[in-house]
């Protein structure tokens, strides 16, 4: 187990022990005055950053409150012309705070994770003119989770603009909001109107609720430790060593990398989701059995959902509705088709959205190029959709028959598995003329030969295996409506605990730990 | 009601809209469906749709779509 995990369960007991011992009223200082401790055992001096997010973000809150009183107590003696005016003055100056306040924390964000991609960008440049520039860079380590208290800290300024809700005016609320510890580490990201009242009204015991967080926590580390620790050890011999081996083993490299990073990355969740629910507070989905999708755009609504929301709510809806674009849909609108109206208008606020998501996952050209990929496969599936829409009315195909179903699904997973390459190289930082080798590697010959891979013995592969099956029953069981879950959490008491009893063996016995284990790097906690 | 009925059986023609109760929770809405939506709404009715209204419950179902476009009207 990595020890940020590690010290994430250890922290999820400890406060669901205080938790519900204190009264009502102060329970979110228990979550408050725990995620700070958290935040300076793990992140040390770098929990100033967090704490300048906090109080910007408090501000801004505060002063677009006064702004939106303003107008209030203001426009009732006013005629509507004047009041017109009136809200357009407040409109501008709330639009000031907003972008100080998120320039500031891109500023922050940009300094401490993308200065030296930024930096290296301009050499690049300099060199082209046979300049040789070295530029300064700031090599801090990241603070915890800052990629994903940024986005939601941000998401809140942009929500209190829009007026959706009003800013907190309890410091140690915003605080709370920012960093609560369970999703700092991985997410999923909050949205202040759904999390906040959780977080605030402190809540009442749940003894069901208690059993299926346990659970979900407990569920988590199986996954970590005995399904993605252990492909790690495959996945990464597979990487090292990709041109002794045949195309073949590359391929079943490069899907094992998926099946490791659905582990890793759903288990990290599950905890937070756990330890949350074990206090009451339900958290944003993240994951919705992504592998039973049948386009790529599917795959990104059940594959870190919140992300995605985020990225739909904050930056697709707000361009593709600006005024500008409005104005130049109206412009074609009846000019040109349906589809190329709809194909003409997606393209900039998707090309934004994926760009942007490529380089939050991380500052190198081949997050970039990952973001992108997905863009060209968005854009391209639009046109693709369209033609077998016509194709399949011209011929009377039902296009939800079985076959095409399955064929549609097979087409996903092979376009998700070959972004998970570019995704993995980019984790590894190799080249681009590397990652284009490795890609070449696939269709490579020679001796099929799976005994080569002697980095795991028969054990491991079939733990492997069973693993990968596990994760694909369950989700395919929940795909039709049977909720594993919930079902245990639903049975009577013993039956719950020899299941609890039976994973915790799992863990203990075939845990992938010990001499000749090495715990997979957090893949998302990076970010 | 009729307008936007029709306005809505182009964007998604095997679609019963007067008896979708979940358009979005069901993923018969994506949001390409509403971006165009909402052009033809612009369009149509000469209102001006914000996404602080693109939440959930404003496009859940048609009557959800009407009550929307009188708001926003009304606002006007």
């Amino acid at each position: 187990m990595n020890d940020i995990l590690t010290l994430l369960i250890l922290f999820g007991v400890l406060v669901f022990c205080i938790y519900y011992i204190v009264p009502k009223k102060h329970r979110y200082l228990v979550l408050l005055i725990s995620s700070i401790i958290f935040y300076a055992i793990y992140s040390k001096f770098m929990i100033c950053f967090i704490i300048l997010t906090i109080i910007s973000i408090y501000f801004a809150g505060i002063f677009m409150n006064k702004l939106d009183d303003k107008f209030t107590k203001e426009k009732e003696s006013l005629e509507k012309e004047q009041r017109k005016i009136l809200k357009a003055k407040i409109k501008r100056k709330k639009l000031l705070i907003l972008v100080i306040a998120i320039l500031l924390n891109i500023l922050i964000l940009t300094l401490l994770k993308y200065s030296g991609f930024i930096a290296s960008i301009f050499e690049g440049i300099f060199s082209w003119f046979n300049l040789s520039v070295k530029l300064p860079i700031l090599k801090l380590m990241l603070p915890l989770g800052i990629s994903y208290y940024t986005l939601s800290a941000i998401g809140y300024m942009i929500d209190v603009y829009r007026g959706k809700y009003r800013g907190e005016k309890n410091f140690f609320k915003v605080a709370l909001f920012v960093s609560y510890f369970p999703q700092l580490y991985e997410g999923p990201f909050a949205s202040y109107d759904k999390l906040s009242p959780q977080l605030y009204d402190g809540n009442d015991f749940d003894s069901k609720n208690a059993f299926s967080g346990l659970l979900l926590i407990v569920f988590g580390v199986l996954k970590k430790i005995v399904i993605a620790d252990r492909l790690n050890i495959l996945v990464s011999d597979i990487f090292k060593n990709y041109n002794t081996y045949n195309g073949l083993v590359v391929v079943l490299g490069v899907i094992l990398f998926t099946f490791q990073l659905y582990a890793e990355f759903s288990a990290a969740i599950d905890i937070a989701v756990g330890s949350s629910e074990m206090l009451g507070i339900k958290l944003a989905k993240n994951f919705n059995q992504p592998f039973v999708s049948q386009s790529v755009n599917e795959f990104w609504r059940r594959w870190h959902i919140s992300l995605g929301a985020w990225f739909r709510e904050y930056i697709f809806y707000p361009v593709s509705m600006s005024k500008g674009m409005m104005k130049f849909n109206k412009k074609i609108h009846g000019k040109v088709s349906k589809f190329f109206e709809l194909f003409i208008t997606s393209a900039l606020p998707l090309f934004l959205v994926w760009f942007t998501n490529g380089l939050w996952h991380g500052a190198s050209w081949l997050y970039v190029i990952y973001g992108l990929y997905y863009y060209i496969l968005m854009m391209l599936g639009m046109v693709v959709e369209n033609l077998g829409n016509k194709f399949y009315k011209k011929f009377n195909i039902n296009k939800d028959n079985k076959v095409l179903v399955y064929l549609r699904i097979f087409r996903t997973f092979v376009l998700v598995n070959i972004g998970m390459l570019i995704f993995k190289c980019a984790l590894l930082s190799t080249s681009l003329s590397e990652t284009f080798n490795i890609f070449a590697s696939i269709f490579s010959g020679g001796k099929l030969n799976l005994i080569s891979l002697k980095v795991i013995d028969i054990y491991d592969t079939i733990f492997c295996a069973l693993g990968i099956l596990t994760l694909l029953v369950i989700d395919i069981l929940k795909e039709h409506n049977i909720d594993l879950k919930e079902k245990i959490s639903n049975s009577n008491v013993y039956v719950k605990f020899i299941i609890l009893l039976i994973i915790i063996l799992v863990i203990i016995i075939f845990g992938a730990y010990g001499d000749g284990y090495i715990p997979a790097d957090p893949i998302y906690g990076g970010f | 009601m009729e307008k936007l009925l029709e306005i809505l059986k182009e964007i998604k023609p095997e679609i019963d809209f007067s008896k979708e109760e979940n358009l979005i929770e069901r993923e018969i809405l994506t949001s390409f469906d509403i971006i165009r939506l909402v052009s033809e709404l612009n369009n149509e009715y000469d209102i001006e749709i914000s996404p602080l209204y693109i939440v959930p419950e404003n496009f859940k179902s048609a009557q959800a779509i009407l009550d929307l476009v009188t708001k926003i009207q009304d606002e006007d």
